[in-house]
């Protein structure tokens, strides 16, 4: 039905096209450095542009050979899995909470959580807190600080803003409850917003490694992110270690470096990190893309 | 929704199951035939409990249980665990456990975490101190993170009393008597085995100035002709990049340059950004004083860069940018021979970086220097007040300071590792291969050879076998290393004048110095001061900022256009620092440190010889 | 009547009661932590335990007064990149809007996709990448060398002239198919039946995106301009400490990378968190603000 498109509209397709391929080309180039990078010789992954040089899978495979991989994994789509639900959950239900006009002190509430976006007391007053909290050494440290997100609370909020109002009324009326409402009606029609800060969590929490480093000390409770890190700083060490060898062995300790250099142990963090969340990332996505929304208002 | 969960789970379990549960190190290169001779292990190690005696009569060590083996977990903090899967898991972990009965865990404490886990008290037991000025480990003890450790000592550290007693007392006279720290760094003189390789400086290499002629050089500026020789001879890398003699980077602040020169010319470090004249004992302000060595060091590269022999990138690159440069062949100077070489592939097999004869008049770090106090707070560790048995703490430290266990840190296990071969104790089996660049690049990362050396007080000293603690220390050693390295041979070669008992680079070194043309240092001029001097908060503030102030400017330092605008950076910034008051906060060290002399003098025994040759450097830094 | 009245009273304090719990918690874990304010007036150093501090009063913000063309200078940074930033926040939304048009939907799923990458690449390498590009020896200046055109020497990573336009063009790389995710989402949540109406009516392609799209996609980006307001002095730390370099030092430090370098560098930590504090209230001002003008502006507002 749409074949007679304007001329207009022809070069403005055409031209669209071609400046979002452009940045595309601009988006993929680099993570292709990235993992030609990765599986390049150590000092050799700098100069690779279009192809590895000295094509090999040490770091990879030094990677992978740990013992507590398997167990790391786990912990890191638990904790990521766990996280996303309760978070998203509460702050979808804070958010709508917030839009509730009848609420007493509505303002001074919703200027309660906002504030807290500003503040921060640094890294002593959380670790000791958290300690006091008995948030120690335990899972519900990757969890439970999470729960609130007040930026996804606005974005939340102002989409459901834009929701019909008589949804609600009408549920209202018909004696529904709050949480009734939230769950069955609210959640429902949120879809993409709830994709989206579904995304903004998950990715968030499979990133973080600060809570495990200063809070969690208990091995089977390391996190895919840490042990990256500990890769990523013991071969930032072994190259400063080879100076403390007391200059002999330039020759062992040279071709190591060659082979893992720190930052092409950087790329194969990337990689690792990147590929299970583009395995997941195509679930999410479907909802963003347009024709969800389907005349719920009508009747 | 909840199935394709489920689903990708499986997959990523599946997945990270296949690749491997064993903590197998990996060993991805060919291993070609080891080394002959040494390969051999001793058949009967480790279970033998006979007196042995080794090639020089002495009797062979022996691993014991110590006295108390009560179970017991100690953890460390703030060394890097350069073991793969946890030191507790290598050979070295189990040896420890087996004889001491303690099980070692190494917890990774950087600068954030180190202040938040110092501010709520949660240390590890025992914890390695890094501090330059001495605020660190002072604000540590005042505040009741470290525990005294005099009764300690005296019960159940005789090992560690043994090693560093001198440089205890001293650390012990700045905080009322009460020890608190454990230095390490306490070395004693070894003229029979110069270092492979030598200290900081400006390493060229050595093949590019062979090719030229390796003509004669007369001290700095004609150093710096020479490179410019070497650039306008080979213009480019293997790979036809543009080339360049010598290059810096920036994520170490101004390290490049005030950390290289100094030792070229005689200085050594004082405190902070501060450094003493080693033939005269002398202070000068390193920031204030137009004519300090450091300014010698940045006018270094203000006049390499006048000569076009300055990577442009020097003031924008990174540590691991300057690498790559160095191993492809685009860069021919480094600060040290080994801690970025030439790819050999790329630039041939007699690609090596040492230092010229004649470039400066001192060569730093040939001789492992006689040194009681060792490094003084840097670097020392302690007991901390989380430490719930600070006893078996103790009982580890002692453990680690007595011969075996110093061995078995810097070199592995007796029998597997190393052993007494015709009763010289040398490395041996993979661990050899390994440093031989033969086998497994791996091994040593793997089983955690050095990565608990700076437990033990002192780094280099004799033990009762007659032999080096470090193995990998000693001649028989190097020339084993030697055999591997093209690049050092061809050095040799043409530097030892025909003689074959020198017969590595550090032994080139040593020739130069005992003929007059370069400098050595066996003993400091002074005794390290760093154990005696602490500064004050102010103090330390003023040259922390002072030296971000400097890293401001070295752009219009360096790339000034000539002297005269070089000459007008430089006031700027010196009448600068003077407005923010860095001259008031300095005068403090000139009243320390001639309190310092003071002390010393009266109390360090045998350390106030004159230097060697009486060595007359006045002459040395003249222009062709 | 007097049925209604109390129904209206009881709903509105029904709401603040199921607040509660979740203001409980916000106290719990975000204000909490703030005691760590007070060591802002005290004479901490690093490794210094908590119970062993003194309080020294207002020193370290007098301090502060002292360096004052330091924080000027820092602080000049942080409003000029922020400022670049918020000049370029259409940039998301328009490219959601482009992205919408595209006709196949496998194709603009993999776009998508493939836009986010930069997000997750760390800074650190993105400098790599950068300089392997922008070096003396780099991709640019050999490809220029090969063309025969005349090269680089100072390379962009230390031209101070370029510093804020190169970070800025850096930060829009890394962040806009991260951020056109929400204008998506948005966009999803148009009711088809609008477009369709309005094809019907006559109305081409701009006209469907200026009239229905475009407000529909303004109270997200109102949001998000608002909140990128009151974070005007919060630039992140990361991306200006790896491009860090003597040559752009001048113009790349920002004020958070400066708060890093108070308390880790120069261990002036009670003073880090005193600029921390400033920042702060600084920020919460800047909330009512906007929100005055929102009421201004737009009739309603926003907090």
């Amino acid at each position: 039905m749409k074949f007679i498109k304007s001329k207009s509209e022809k070069i403005f397709y055409v031209v669209n096209l071609c400046i979002i391929l452009l940045f595309t080309f601009m988006c993929l180039y680099p993570i292709w450095y990235v993992i030609i990078g990765s599986v390049s010789s150590g000092v050799r992954a700098h100069t690779a542009f279009l192809w590895p040089k000295g094509f090999s899978l040490t770091t990879y495979k030094t990677f992978f050979s740990r013992s507590d991989i398997g167990l790391a994994f786990l912990i890191s789509i638990l904790k990521t899995a766990v996280g996303t639900v309760l978070s998203v959950f509460f702050t979808s239900m804070l958010a709508y909470l917030v839009t509730q006009q009848k609420m007493l002190f509505r303002k001074f509430v919703y200027r309660y959580f906002i504030v807290t976006m500003y503040v921060s007391g640094g890294m002593i007053p959380w670790y000791i807190t958290m300690k006091s909290y008995g948030l120690y050494n335990n899972f519900f440290v990757y969890v439970i600080p999470g729960i609130l997100s007040v930026f996804n609370m606005i974005l939340v909020k102002t989409f459901v803003e834009s929701l019909p109002a008589s949804l609600e009324e009408s549920a209202k009326l018909d004696g529904a409850g709050f949480v009734t409402i939230f769950v069955k009606i609210i959640l429902p029609l949120s879809k993409p917003i709830i994709a989206t800060i579904s995304v903004y969590t998950a990715v968030g929490q499979w990133n973080s490694w600060i809570d495990n480093y200063i809070l969690v000390h208990t091995k089977s409770l390391k996190t895919l992110q840490l042990l990256l890190y500990e890769y990523l700083n013991k071969a930032t060490s072994l190259a400063s270690q080879m100076k403390n060898i007391a200059n002999t062995a330039g020759v062992a300790n040279a071709e190591a470096a060659f082979k893992v250099t720190p930052d092409s142990v950087r790329m194969t963090m990337i990689v690792i990190t990147i590929i299970p969340i583009m395995l997941v990332y195509p679930f999410a996505q479907k909802y963003f893309t347009k024709g969800i929304m389907i005349g719920a208002v009508k009747g | 929704m909840k199935k394709k969960f489920l689903r990708m789970v499986a997959i990523l379990l599946t997945m990270s199951l296949i690749s491997g549960c064993g903590s197998n190190p990996t060993n991805d290169d060919s291993s070609s035939a080891a080394v002959a001779d040494t390969a051999k292990p001793s058949s009967d190690a480790a279970s033998d409990t006979s007196d042995k005696t080794t090639a020089t009569g002495a009797a062979q060590l022996k691993l014991e249980p110590i006295a108390d083996t009560t179970p017991c977990t100690i953890t460390i903090g703030g060394l890097n665990d350069v073991t793969t899967s946890g030191i507790e898991n290598t050979g070295i972990g189990k040896k420890i456990l087996e004889l001491t009965g303690i099980t070692v865990e190494l917890v990774d404490v950087d600068g954030t975490k180190l202040t938040t886990l110092a501010a709520s008290g949660d240390l590890p037991d025992i914890l390695y101190v890094g501090d330059t000025t001495g605020l660190l480990t002072k604000s540590l003890i005042e505040s009741g993170n470290l525990i005294p450790l005099n009764d300690l000592l005296e019960t159940r550290g005789q090992n560690t009393i043994a090693r560093a007693e001198t440089a205890i007392n001293h650390l012990k006279a700045q905080t009322d008597g009460i020890a608190y720290v454990i230095p390490t760094g306490i070395t004693s003189l070894a003229m029979d085995d110069p270092q492979y390789n030598g200290g900081n400086g400006f390493y060229t290499r050595f093949d590019l100035y062979s090719g030229i002629g390796a003509p004669e050089i007369n001290g700095m500026d004609s150093f710096l002709n020479t490179l410019q020789q070497v650039q306008q001879a080979y213009p480019t890398s293997p790979d036809g990049k543009k080339a360049y003699a010598l290059s810096a980077w920036t994520d170490w602040g101004i390290w490049p340059y005030y950390n290289i020169l100094p030792g070229l010319m005689g200085y050594e470090s004082l405190v902070v950004n501060q450094y003493v004249n080693r033939y005269t004992g002398e202070w000068t302000s390193s920031f204030l004083d137009p004519q300090s060595v450091f300014w010698q060091g940045i006018e270094f590269y203000f006049k390499a860069n006048q000569l076009g022999i300055l990577d442009p990138d020097a003031l924008t690159q990174g540590w691991s940018q300057l690498g790559t440069k160095i191993a492809n062949g685009e860069v021919y100077t480094c600060c040290a021979g080994n801690w970025s070489v030439p790819d050999k592939a790329v630039c041939g097999d007699e690609a090596g970086l040492f230092l010229l004869p004649g470039s400066f008049p001192v060569i730093p770090g040939v001789y492992t220097e006689e040194s009681e106090l060792g490094w003084g707070f840097y670097n020392s560790h302690a007991i901390t007040s989380a430490c719930e048995n600070p006893e078996r703490a103790m009982d580890l430290l002692n453990f680690f300071d007595s011969p075996e266990g110093a061995r078995l840190l810097f070199n592995g296990i007796m029998g597997v590792d190393w052993d007494y071969i015709d009763g010289v104790p040398q490395p041996i089996g993979e661990y050899l291969d390994c440093l031989l660049g033969l086998g497994s690049t791996t091994y040593i990362s793997d089983n955690g050879m050095g990565c608990l050396q700076y437990m033990s007080a002192a780094t280099a000293w004799t033990c009762p076998d007659g032999y080096s603690a470090n193995l990998t220390t000693s001649t028989a050693y190097y020339n084993l290393v030697m055999q591997q390295d093209k690049a050092a041979q061809k050095f040799v070669a043409e530097n030892n004048n025909g003689d074959a008992s020198i017969s590595y680079p550090g032994k080139v070194y040593a020739m130069l110095g005992t003929e007059g043309v370069m400098h050595n240092m066996t003993h400091f001029a002074w005794p390290s001061f760093a154990g005696l001097i602490t500064v004050s908060t102010e103090f330390s503030k003023a040259e922390a900022n002072a030296e971000t102030y400097i890293e401001g400017k070295l752009g219009e330092l360096i790339l000034a256009k000539d002297q005269e605008a070089f000459n007008a950076a430089q006031n700027k910034v010196i009448e600068e620092l003077k407005a923010q008051g860095l001259e008031t906060a300095e005068e403090e060290l000139v009243e320390k440190l001639q309190a310092a002399k003071e002390q010393l003098q009266s109390q360090v025994v045998g350390n106030t010889a004159p230097l060697d040759n009486g060595f007359d450097i006045s002459g040395m830094n003249k222009a062709p | 009547m007097k049925t209604a009245a109390r129904f209206r009273v009881s709903s509105g304090m029904k709401y603040l009661l199921i607040a509660l719990p979740f203001m409980i918690f916000t106290f719990m874990f975000s204000y909490v932590p703030l005691f760590g304010w007070l060591i802002a007036f005290t004479d901490y150093t690093i490794g210094t335990r908590i119970t062993a501090l003194q309080f020294t009063g207002f020193s370290a913000f007098t301090d502060i007064l002292k360096q004052k063309n330091e924080v000027l200078r820092v602080t000049t940074n942080s409003l000029a990149m922020s400022g670049l930033g918020l000049l370029s926040s259409p940039l998301a939304a328009l490219f959601a809007i482009m992205l919408n048009e595209i006709k196949s939907k496998k194709l603009r799923q993999f776009i998508q996709t493939a836009t986010t990458f930069p997000n997750f690449i760390s800074w650190i390498v993105v400098y790599g990448f950068a300089f392997s590009i922008f070096s003396n020896n780099g991709l640019l200046n050999t490809l220029l060398g090969q063309l025969g055109l005349p090269q680089s020497s100072t390379g962009l990573l230390g031209d101070t002239r370029y510093v804020w336009v190169f970070q800025l063009f850096l930060q829009i790389w890394k962040g806009l198919g991260w951020g056109a995710i929400i204008y998506l989402a948005a966009i999803a949540g148009i009711d088809q039946e609008l477009y369709e109406a309005a094809e019907i009516d006559g109305a081409n392609k701009f006209a469907r995106i200026r009239y229905i799209t475009i407000p529909s996609l303004m109270p997200t980006y109102f949001v998000l301009l608002i909140l990128a307001i009151t974070n005007i002095l919060n630039n992140g730390f990361d991306q200006y400490f790896v491009f860090y370099n003597p040559m752009v030092a001048n113009k790349i430090e920002v004020l958070d990378y400066f708060i890093y370098k108070l308390a880790f560098i120069m261990n002036e930590m009670p003073m880090s968190i005193a600029v921390g504090m400033i920042k702060s209230f600084i920020s919460i001002a800047l909330i009512f603000l906007a929100n005055q003008a929102s009421k201004k502006i737009r009739g309603t507002s926003i907090f």
